[in-house]
């Protein structure tokens, strides 16, 4: 297991490597730069002060000479200073990586424990008039555009019904607390989580009815267990390894955010970072956030074949 | 109120000002101390301060952000102002100023007794240290090249600045409309290059304004206290709030919940709100010219009947009535206000006849042009879609495409462009739009990405800098517009309406950042009413 896990941590370094040569490249493709970002439209600056902001930038150096002074800070360790505002990337990802956890984590949190009980109680009671009901809502769920679901939800809860704020991490100027943060987090979590909801349901229902009608499910039957331990310690166990799989495929998103509902509810997240990087051009902040998630993804990988092992035991890695 | 105060000022005979001076300086003591025992009204104003196109979300660095001036007024101050109908230059730190008889020495004298939110004095050190930082070059401050012209600033004493010119500079007085004051004791030992995006300005910024800064919460709001040794005294409310909302509808909702007090409007939402009684609703000029530009490195532009045939063949009345509600103004050059623009020229009333006509004339080869804009919001793609069908019926084939400002401005500096749709630069100053008409030979610090080199225009441009009275200056713009109007090197089209809404029954208005906000907006007399 040990070996296992560094020949795979091994494995990363090279593959982290092409991911940011790649997305340097395509930074280098993109028009503009972090300079034609930043100027306004209509303020000139005069070339003179445009050179000498260049060369402060290092946006007078070729691409190569720059991905290698890139490459060499971030192993020591320093990702650099956003372009547009000066401030450190290490300090404008920490203050957004906690809200953007907070929202994902319980999106996902709920998201994962409903739909995997939906997704069971719809196996058993397959073809049901239930099970019929949750399969459209699974079908919209999946479907239904984010961006118009959000902008409705604050229509509604937030204008109409006057449930909720109109988005925003707290109200603003008031000191912390615990009921005003929760105020805030439900309806965008909600939103977010119908999509989990509904996919995870999916993956459960067929998981579950592959697995329920195995002969090792028969057996249990046969030998007499009640029928909660047969759906529970046979069934829902041996169905959770494809729904571990994209449990673990949701991870990454923990980080990503979801960059329209963090807009929509002015959520100060990493998702917004990320567009505001890639509208300003951001190369530093760009790098950095797709390295992070480059690793994300990957120790999320790892930890879902780990997974593997623990929940079915015929999976031993060498 | 406000508007019939300053009304019957106008009115009054200039002893009953002196008698009434003399009077107030009497009483003043008397004054401020029954000021003193009327408490503030307090409370917490927020707005979307920086919502709309006079905004700038999250910029903090004063010298770089091309808009979002009404929240930097919030604290920091300026040592001039426009009012808020953008008609005249008023004092602010600066209490009055003298221009010598031969336009090269200006002499600004300082207000009193302002202090800086530390507590420290403001004085001619400070004035003589921002404007040299805004003129270093690693300052990147597009503000520094308008006070290029300066060669000397002395400081005789604590309270007096006096600029040497090399010619004589009409939009001086506008260019410090733009220069927020910031502390020499604060900055002094910070490298310009390191300031540009240093930690300063989002973290504790000093300024002279009428709040001070409190905090900042990335990506949420600035919150900003009463500075209570402002020299106007201390503002009616105890805290001013600046929400940010990357998406504008969403602050929309806000304001109609109640949960921020006002926000910037598209023409749109001004409409769809217009029957809600609980939304008061400001217009105001955007100060922008729209306009099409032409690219005239491209030979088939390069001839001027091409280029009024797309004026004749653009129905921009029709687009007026119908798009915008008769929410905008039609231009006739590229300046709105009526003292720079000359009576007798062409308007270029739609005529797809006498388009087509021209067309013939200047051998147009059929050749499709596509139009690039940065405006991406409904409404402008309702506009060039109309265009698009104007222009083809006059047998033009057009496509227009959309991009973020940063690819708009990589295109156009490249010239990699046919005709842009955008917008020009913000203000009542005509000599702003120097830039985009004047040559580079004449002035190297103008953008032209039309590339246009006009010898009229390039001498009234310069006329109209270096004119020491208003007649000359409007006589100098005046034979601009002419030109611009007959050559059409770019068309002029519209000034559109900007909207701000404002929820409840605050006393406080808002108009919507004209010149990105560079107007007295009296915020220490904002007041909320309180929630009985």
């Amino acid at each position: 297991m040990g070996r296992y896990i560094q020949r795979r941590l091994l494995i990363s370094i090279p593959i982290l490597f092409m991911v940011t040569v790649l997305i340097f490249t395509l930074l280098q493709l993109t028009p503009g730069d972090p300079l034609t970002a930043f100027l306004p439209p209509d303020n000139p600056l005069p070339q003179e002060q445009q050179d000498a902001m260049r060369r402060q930038l290092g946006l007078d150096r070729s691409p190569p000479v720059r991905y290698f002074f890139w490459l060499r800070e971030t192993v020591q360790g320093n990702l650099g200073y956003r372009q547009r505002t000066g401030e450190p990337i290490t300090e404008a990802i920490g203050n957004r990586i906690g809200p953007t956890m907070l929202l994902m984590g319980t999106a996902m949190t709920f998201g994962i424990l409903i739909g995997v009980t939906l997704g069971v109680i719809s196996a058993i009671k397959q073809y049901s008039f239930l099970d019929n009901i949750l399969t459209v809502f699974a079908f919209l769920g999946v479907s239904f555009p984010v961006y118009l679901a959000g902008l409705l939800a604050l229509y509604l809860f937030s204008l109409r019904f006057r449930w909720f704020p109109a988005g925003g991490l707290s109200t603003p100027g008031e000191p912390f607390s615990f009921t005003d943060r929760l105020d805030h987090l439900i309806l965008p979590a909600a939103i977010i989580s119908i999509n989990y909801v509904a996919s995870t349901m999916r993956y459960t229902r067929s998981a579950m009815l592959e697995v329920m009608t195995t002969d090792y499910v028969r057996t249990a039957r046969a030998k007499g267990l009640r029928e909660n331990a047969v759906i529970v310690g046979h069934g829902l166990r041996n169905a959770l390894l494809p729904v571990v799989t994209i449990i673990g495929a949701y991870v990454p998103n923990l980080l990503g955010g979801a960059v329209f509902i963090e807009s929509i509810f002015s959520w100060p997240g990493l998702g917004r970072l990320y567009l505001e990087g890639i509208d300003g051009r951001d190369y530093n902040l760009i790098m950095a956030m797709t390295l992070i998630l480059a690793i994300v993804i990957m120790i999320a990988n790892l930890l879902t074949d780990l997974a593997y092992g623990l929940i079915d035991p015929r999976i031993r890695y060498e | 109120m406000q508007d019939a105060s300053r009304a019957s000022q106008r009115r009054t005979p200039r002893f009953v000002l002196i008698a009434m001076l003399v009077m107030a300086m009497l009483v003043a003591p008397i004054a401020t101390m029954t000021r003193a025992q009327d408490a503030p009204t307090g409370g917490t104003l927020t707005g979307a301060f920086d919502q709309g196109p006079g905004g700038c979300p999250e910029c903090f660095n004063p010298f770089t952000a091309g808009a979002g001036f009404t929240w930097f007024e919030q604290y920091y101050s300026k040592l001039m102002l426009y009012d808020i109908d953008f008609t005249g230059i008023q004092p602010e730190l600066a209490e009055s100023w003298e221009v010598s008889e031969d336009g090269l020495t200006v002499t600004l004298h300082l207000r009193e007794g302002v202090l800086w939110h530390d507590g420290e004095p403001f004085t001619s050190a400070d004035v003589k240290f921002t404007i040299e930082l805004a003129n270093h070059p690693d300052s990147a401050s597009y503000i520094g090249a308008k006070f290029n012209g300066v060669t000397a600033i002395d400081t005789p004493d604590d309270l007096t600045v006096v600029l040497t010119l090399a010619a004589p500079n009409a939009p001086l007085f506008d260019a410090f409309t733009f220069l927020v004051m910031v502390p020499q004791h604060a900055l002094a030992d910070i490298a310009p290059a390191d300031l540009l995006q240093g930690e300063w300005w989002r973290t504790n910024p000093i300024g002279t304004g009428p709040f001070k800064w409190s905090k900042y919460e990335p990506g949420q709001y600035v919150e900003l206290v009463a500075n209570e040794d402002y020299w106007r005294g201390r503002p009616q409310l105890d805290r001013l709030i600046n929400r940010y909302f990357p998406e504008a509808g969403s602050a929309v909702i806000a304001l109609r919940n109640g949960e921020i007090q006002f926000t910037y409007l598209t023409a749109d939402e001004a409409l769809a709100l217009g029957d809600d009684a609980t939304i008061r609703q400001y217009a105001g000029p955007s100060m922008v010219p729209n306009y099409f530009a032409f690219n005239l490195n491209q030979e088939r532009f390069q001839n001027v009947a091409i280029r009024q045939a797309f004026a004749y063949a653009i129905d921009k009345n029709t687009i007026i009535e119908q798009l915008f509600q008769g929410t905008a103004e039609p231009l006739m050059c590229l300046f709105s206000l009526p003292q720079y623009v000359p009576d007798g020229l062409n308007a270029y009333d739609y005529n797809v006849e006498q388009a087509k006509a021209l067309l013939e004339e200047g051998g147009w080869d059929g050749s499709e042009v596509e139009i690039l804009t940065y405006y991406q919001d409904q409404l402008s793609t309702d506009i060039l879609t109309a265009v698009q069908q104007f222009l083809s019926d006059a047998g033009i084939t057009v496509t227009f495409t959309a991009i973020d400002v940063t690819t708009y401005n990589d295109r156009a500096q490249a010239r990699d462009y046919d005709i842009v749709y955008a917008g020009a630069a913000n203000g009542p100053d005509p000599d702003v739009l120097s830039t985009h008409f004047e040559s580079p030979a004449q002035n190297p610090n103008v953008i032209n990405r039309s590339d246009i080199a006009n010898a009229d225009i390039d001498a009234g441009f310069l006329a109209g800098r270096t004119a020491t009275t208003a007649e000359e200056r409007e006589a100098a713009y005046q034979q601009v517009c002419s030109v611009m109007n007959a050559e059409l090197y770019w068309i002029p089209m519209w000034i559109s309406t900007r909207f701000g809404g404002v929820n409840g029954e605050g006393e406080f208005f808002w108009t919507p950042a004209p010149g990105g906000g560079r107007y007295y907006q009296a915020s220490e007399t904002w007041t909320l009413k309180a929630a009985e």
